[in-house]
């Protein structure tokens, strides 16, 4: 054996070298041209100083380390011109200016809460030629969230400054994160729940001036929770029964109907959506939960969500964001709050070091400063800081200490209508990758 | 491991020792007894007809910007030679600097004058389609960012139809117009572009005539379709549209070429083409005209036959997309100033947080006339100024081809540049002074710059006058019009490639008689010489403007020492 692997190693492999050699030949045309170039009777009759020697001696070496890349353009070349004989580009672009094509379309997507996630999209320019648009949606992951909604309707209708839209649908959450009340939660008690149900809702909108709209919108939520035991076969979470107290957990046992009605102002005069120069947008968002709790109890609160961010540009597309948000549930008197309808902090939008739902309380404070600049034409960096906190009730015990801090950068590529994110965060626990689209902060 | 490291250390630095030091003895004599010859061999009848090449358009951009970049980073030949400032000469220059007419280039105003009237005629052999007569349209292009119809004139002579993009008239047909004059007149083979005007309600389909949709689907081309297409374009208020009318070339197309490599199934394609001097000194000709989309499909090769059997000849076209236009858009402020994905741009402003500035950032079109879009002269920099994408040959000019190409565009008078923007028939004429005095501004800065890493001395002539050997030169810098101050000169003499002694000040003028001194070891040396190249001594120039010296430029002239026997056998402004 020891023989035969020496003689191998002597003598080279059957297949590598001579591919090497053929690789060498067909990736250093110049080396095969330059005898002839030399031909002074069929150039000019003037033997010009060259230094064609050095792409002798150093053909070797450089082949050796262009190989890789060169390979690489073999391989990247193929789909690039599949793109050209198929117009796939302009597909690429319609994706890109966030128009979702009309049309049935596959549906797909991954995050760490719901795994792999596809399905179907179909959407209607003009449902039923009424020039109302329709979408009809449905999906189902890895993890095994489940959704399936029917859209009617849009922020704006018939080229009216008003617009109406319908949904009703259902969904399963199976895999939500709950990590304990309060802005001392640990990361430890990382536990499972799971929630279901149906829901229906009507939005009213209506486009005042350019920068001003507003919005009414009521819905009916019919949520089953369950304590996530048997959804727990991906990952190794626990219950969340098994890390909490059930007192603390109100609303868990029990299908509950609510209903929220509200209504939200927003004020937006960013110059582009996409990545924000100057402007800023402010939004205020009041609404109404209540509904029948278990047992004899009511539930019932208010929920108050205010948000303004503002961009200065310190010059020529490098921006200074600063951005507070804050979220107050005020419950009435004998009504008590779900604990999954708590403010909850963490994720791409929000402190981005932590995920998604991280700190759960009855209020919670977010600020962002972040520093933008342009990398290249519609690509952005970014550096940025967050810094939330959960209360139980900010009107009474708010104070600067306990904050929790996130901090990272990260690449955004966008046109007018949103951005694609890539941010890489840090905070005290670990970091986080996330990959996101949308318009916000 | 250390052993393999050692090993490895050992072998790298041998052949980078091995590399410099072929690299510094690589070169060879830079004169040529043989007087230059006024024609390449490139024009031989074909044995064969070439295949047609169809490049694809979008790789060639992504490999142009990204792979092809890193590639030649890690060409460790070319990073040796930059290193070394031992820069890799044109292959097709002659030992005097310039290159023959070829299939590629026809020496036209930098070796010899024109006129105003024949820069501004250019490559037309007729007076553009009969418009008195309608149009009938053979082929038809809607897809696209600009649609484009082959038309055919009463004559039965067809032309490629371009337009303006709605809402900015003249702006791509003007810069298509100018810079066709232009490179014609610097010596480019380019297509036959008029100014013409099309009447949709005249124009006749031929029979039968298709064309594809989006979906690649065939369908009728109608009047209804031609409507929609015309929607897309510039048109007059009497409902007319000006276009450009670009005569088919004569002879079959078989596609671009390529600016690196050859075409291999062309025998007469034998110089890879990023070491052409034509192609490499276009990079400083495309900085006047700001033709920034010198990609490979913006050029065309067609098998020609002058009557001696086919041959490729090679042309630049499509030239709507130079000075301010962008073919359907007034052109952005970046191009011109960075490549479409400027790696390099892109990770200094990464890593700088932004505090890079590039000189295309903050730029405004304001006070420019619509027609012309974007194209200034302020912010340009020659260094500065980059194409589309990298360009093989762009990136291996060297000070030579540079001068090359610097020397053309210095033979542009400001009478020459106005013939050619008067091509362009601007309904404003503002358009016109704005782009002419555009064009001189940028003029003084490429010939400030290149001309600048050089001696600019040209039309040497060597005589020998009562008795003693003399050299006359003339001074670039100030016969087009850089300084009005006076220069400085000097010069020692030496034979072959070496010199003798210090340089020598020449008091005044642009000529010079060899000393007595340098007579006298012209003559030993002569004693001694037993092959021609023995008899070939050079002059080393060296001019001074502004207060600053030039690199020197070195006059290679053969002498046997009879009277009538001295004549210039090279001439090396890298010396």
């Amino acid at each position: 054996m020891g023989l035969f692997r020496r003689a191998r190693r002597s003598h080279g492999h059957p297949v590598l070298w001579p591919l090497l050699a053929v690789l060498f030949v067909s990736f250093t045309p110049e080396l095969a041209t330059s005898a002839g170039e030399t031909d002074s009777s069929r150039t000019s009759g003037a033997s010009r100083p060259r230094h064609d020697a050095l792409d002798y001696v150093f053909a070797v070496p450089s082949f050796a380390l262009q190989l890789p890349f060169r390979v690489l353009g073999v391989v990247v070349s193929g789909p690039v011109k599949l793109v050209e004989d198929q117009d796939f580009l302009e597909s690429l672009k319609s994706v890109f200016s966030f128009d979702v094509p009309f049309g049935l379309r596959p549906v797909v997507g991954s995050s760490s809460r719901t795994g792999l996630r596809g399905g179907l999209q179909y959407r209607a320019r003009s449902a039923l030629a009424t020039g109302v648009p329709l979408r009809l949606k449905g999906t189902i992951s890895t993890n095994r969230y489940e959704f399936l909604s029917l859209r009617i309707g849009g922020p704006s209708l018939f080229e009216s400054p008003f617009g109406m839209q319908g949904e009703i649908g259902a969904r399963r959450d199976t895999r939500e994160r709950y990590y304990g009340y309060g802005p001392s939660s640990s990361a430890d008690d990382e536990s499972n729940y799971e929630r279901r149900g149906g829901f229906g809702n009507v939005r009213g909108f209506w486009q005042i001036t350019d920068a001003l709209a507003a919005e009414g919108f009521g819905e009916y939520r019919h949520v089953t929770p369950g304590d996530g035991r048997g959804r727990t076969t991906i990952g190794e979470r626990d219950s969340i029964v098994a890390r909490f107290p059930d007192d603390d957990l109100f609303g868990l046992y029990a299908t509950l109907d609510l209903h929220e009605f509200g209504g939200a102002v927003v004020l937006d005069w960013r110059d582009i959506k996409g990545s924000p120069r100057r402007g800023g947008r402010g939004e205020l968002r009041v609404s109404y939960v209540g509904g029948d709790g278990p047992g004899d109890t009511t539930v019932g609160f208010w929920r108050i969500r205010g948000e303004v961010s503002q961009y200065i540009e310190l010059w020529r597309g490098r921006v200074f964001g600063l951005r507070a948000a804050a979220q107050h549930l005020e419950p009435g008197n004998g009504t008590r709050i779900p604990f999954y309808e708590l403010s909850r902090l963490g994720g791409s939008n929000s402190l981005r070091a932590y995920r998604s739902g991280r700190f759960t309380g009855r209020d919670m404070v977010l600020f962002s400063a972040e520093y933008r600049w342009p990398v290249w034409r519609a690509i952005d960096a970014f550096l940025f800081t967050d810094q939330g906190r959960v209360f139980d009730d900010i009107s009474e015990d708010f104070e600067f200490s306990g904050f929790r801090s996130a901090y990272g950068g990260g690449l955004r590529v966008w046109n007018t209508g949103g951005h694609l994110e890539l941010t890489l965060a840090k905070g005290r626990e670990q970091f986080r990758f996330y990959l996101a689209a949308g318009e916000e902060f | 491991m250390r052993q393999a490291a050692h090993r490895f250390g050992v072998v790298a630095g041998g052949i980078v020792s091995a590399g410099i030091l072929l690299g510094g003895c690589a070169s060879s004599r830079p004169w040529s007894l043989e007087p230059p010859p006024a024609e390449l061999t490139e024009m031989r009848p074909l044995p064969s007809e070439p295949s047609e090449r169809d490049p694809s358009l979008y790789w060639d951009a992504v490999n142009q910007s990204s792979f092809y970049l890193v590639e030649n980073s890690l060409n460790l030949g070319r990073q040796t030679r930059k290193l070394t400032g031992s820069t890799k000469d044109a292959h097709n220059a002659d030992s005097w600097g310039n290159v023959p007419n070829s299939a590629w280039f026809t020496n036209r105003h930098g070796s010899k004058r024109m006129t105003p009237d024949e820069i501004l005629r250019g490559p037309n052999t007729i007076d553009g389609p009969d418009t008195t007569h309608p149009w009938m349209i053979t082929r038809a292009k809607t897809e696209g960012v600009t649609p484009g119809f082959f038309a055919q004139d009463s004559n039965g002579v067809t032309f490629i139809i371009k337009f303006d993009p709605d809402g900015h008239p003249e702006l791509a047909t003007g810069a298509e117009m100018i810079s066709t004059k232009f490179f014609h007149a610097c010596g480019y083979n380019v297509p036959e572009n008029y100014i013409s005007v099309l009447d949709p309600n005249t124009i006749r389909f031929k029979e039968g005539l298709e064309y594809a949709d989006q979906g690649g689907n065939r369908k009728p081309f109608t009047r209804d379709v031609l409507n929609e297409v015309l929607q897309k374009v510039a048109r007059r208020p009497d409902g007319k549209v000006r276009v450009v009318a670009s005569r088919f070339l004569p002879g079959t197309p078989i596609g671009p070429f390529s600016y690196k490599g050859t075409r291999k199934d062309d025998p007469n394609d034998f110089i890879n083409h990023q070491h052409r001097r034509e192609l490499r000194g276009l990079k400083v000709l495309a900085q006047l005209v700001n033709h920034y989309d010198t990609k490979d499909h913006n050029t065309l090769d067609i098998i020609a036959d002058d009557g001696n059997g086919p041959y490729v000849r090679h042309y630049l076209i499509d030239f709507g997309s130079t000075l301010g236009s962008d073919a359907d858009e007034p052109k952005p402020h970046y191009k011109g100033y960075a490549y479409t994905l400027d790696l390099e741009q892109a990770v200094v402003s990464l890593f700088t947080l932004g505090l890079r500035q590039w000189s295309w950032e903050g730029a405004s079109s304001k006070g420019m006339p619509p027609a012309v879009g974007y194209f200034e002269s302020e912010r340009f920099t020659p260094p500065g100024w980059k194409p589309l994408h990298a360009n093989p040959a762009f990136d291996n000019i060297d000070d030579e081809d540079a001068y090359w190409g610097a020397r053309i565009v210095g033979a542009f008078t400001e009478d020459d540049l106005r013939a050619c923007v008067e091509a362009a028939e601007y309904s404003d004429p503002a358009a016109e002074e704005y782009l002419v005095k555009t064009l001189m501004e940028r003029r003084r800065k490429i010939l400030d710059y290149y001309y600048g890493n050089v001696s600019p001395l040209d039309a040497f002539a060597i005589s020998q006058e009562g008795g003693a050997l003399a050299l006359s030169f003339v001074d670039r810098f100030i016969t087009d019009g850089l300084t009005s101050e006076s220069a400085e000169f000097r010069y020692r003499v030496g034979h072959k490639t070496g010199s003798w002694g210090s340089y020598i000040s020449l008091l005044s003028g642009t000529s010079l008689t060899l000393d007595q001194s340098a007579e006298r070891k012209i003559a030993n040396a002569l004693q001694s010489a037993q092959t021609p190249d023995d008899r070939v001594f050079n002059i080393t120039l060296q001019a001074r403007h502004n207060g600053r010296w030039h690199k020197p430029v070195r006059v290679y002239f053969y002498y046997d020492g009879t009277p009538a026997s001295a004549r210039l056998v090279g001439i090396d402004w890298d010396a």
